[in-house]
């Protein structure tokens, strides 16, 4: 692989996940709850990190040559990326959601709005009013 | 084999929707006159029924750019399991569950090697009125 | 190759910066933990980008790395959101 070639590559690439990176940035300016930020944030990880890791790959593959340890190292940080990353944005909006930050108030329709299990009220709507009212 | 091209299509599948989910993102920022998102949480009972299942779907949800899993209802003999998704531009709740059946049927069609037998409109909404786990 | 990956670090430390302002004006936990959770990925782009810019030999061994831990971050976190519940 010549030169140019590599630094074309690694540009396209570092760049595009770069800008994906500073897209979800800048959508959680414009969003308002923690939950849309969480939901927001998907892009970084799911598109924008991976293809900064295959740029590492490219100019590794340009650096040393092929080397089957590289290769198997970039898949398997793309696949954990990609499904750890899955996993700490529901570990994060269900402990957000449980520990009772403000939801939007014209998140619409909204259904967990309702009281939690036993808990007896006389007017739910109410309640959910007063709660989720930001 | 039939289940191994179920499951490379399901990968493209989810890849496709992770890159149309990022520009989606990305070509909303640039409508500065209009609403940036407009966000719900939807109810949706589910039919997958194993604990493998339902973590791939929560996982494929999350990971799509636009919907998130905020809660996990469990199921019981009488009634599916139950994901609360948080979506952000979908414009009504039926266009909203539409997609996420669409996920889910070929999920299922994945891990069980046919597609399912029941359609999505059968499943029964959990009634929350008479005291749910 | 040193002028692109400049750009790259440019890029991702106005997106750290942005995550910084937004910390400082959101009022609730939640957007926080998010944020930084945003600030460590990007961080994580660009200790990449320096390690090409450095001619490193080990840049694919500190991403996959990072990218297999970075979920212990997050999970504290919404650990602490919860007070400890599970």
């Amino acid at each position: 692989m010549n030169d140019a070639v590599a630094v074309t590559l690694v540009g396209v690439l570092g760049i595009t996940g770069s800008l994906l990176v500073l897209v979800s940035a800048i959508a959680m300016f414009r969003v308002r709850d923690a939950l849309s930020r969480i939901n927001v944030f998907s892009p970084a990880t799911g598109l924008g990190l991976p293809l900064i890791v295959v740029a590492a790959f490219v100019y590794d593959l340009h650096a040393e040559g092929f080397r089957l340890g590289s290769l198997l190292m970039a898949i398997v940080a793309v696949v954990c990326l990609i499904t750890v990353s899955s996993v700490a944005s529901n570990t994060l909006a269900r402990a957000s959601v449980l520990s009772g930050q403000p939801i939007h108030r014209k998140t619409s329709p909204n259904r967990l709005a309702r009281p939690p299990e036993g808990v007896v009220d006389v007017d739910p709507d109410a309640v959910d009013d007063s709660e989720h009212r930001d | 084999m039939r289940r191994l091209i179920n499951a490379v299509s399901y990968v493209c599948f989810i890849e496709w929707a992770i890159i149309v989910g990022s520009l989606t993102v990305a070509s909303r920022l640039f409508r500065a006159h209009r609403q940036y998102a407009n966000p719900m949480i939807v109810e949706v009972p589910l039919r997958c029924v194993t604990d493998l299942e339902v973590t791939l779907f929560a996982s494929s949800i999350t990971i799509t750019p636009g919907t998130l899993v905020a809660a996990i209802a469990s199921g019981s003999s009488s009634q599916p399991p139950v994901l609360f998704v948080h979506a952000l531009f979908e414009d009504s709740e039926e266009s909203a569950l539409e997609g996420l059946y669409d996920m889910e049927s070929r999920l299922l069609a994945m891990t069980r090697g046919r597609g399912p037998s029941t359609a999505a409109h059968t499943v029964k909404e959990p009634d929350w009125e008479e005291g749910s786990s | 190759m040193r002028v692109v990956v400049s750009i790259c670090i440019l890029i991702l430390a106005a997106a750290i910066i942005v995550g910084l302002m937004r910390v400082l004006t959101a009022k609730d936990l939640g957007s926080r933990a998010i944020v930084s959770d945003l600030m460590y990925f990007a961080a994580l782009g660009i200790l990449t980008m320096f390690g090409m810019l450095a001619s490193s030999s080990i840049v694919l061994d500190a991403i996959f790395l990072a990218s297999m831990v970075g979920i212990l971050a997050t999970i504290a976190l919404a650990r602490i959101l919860t007070r400890g519940q599970r």
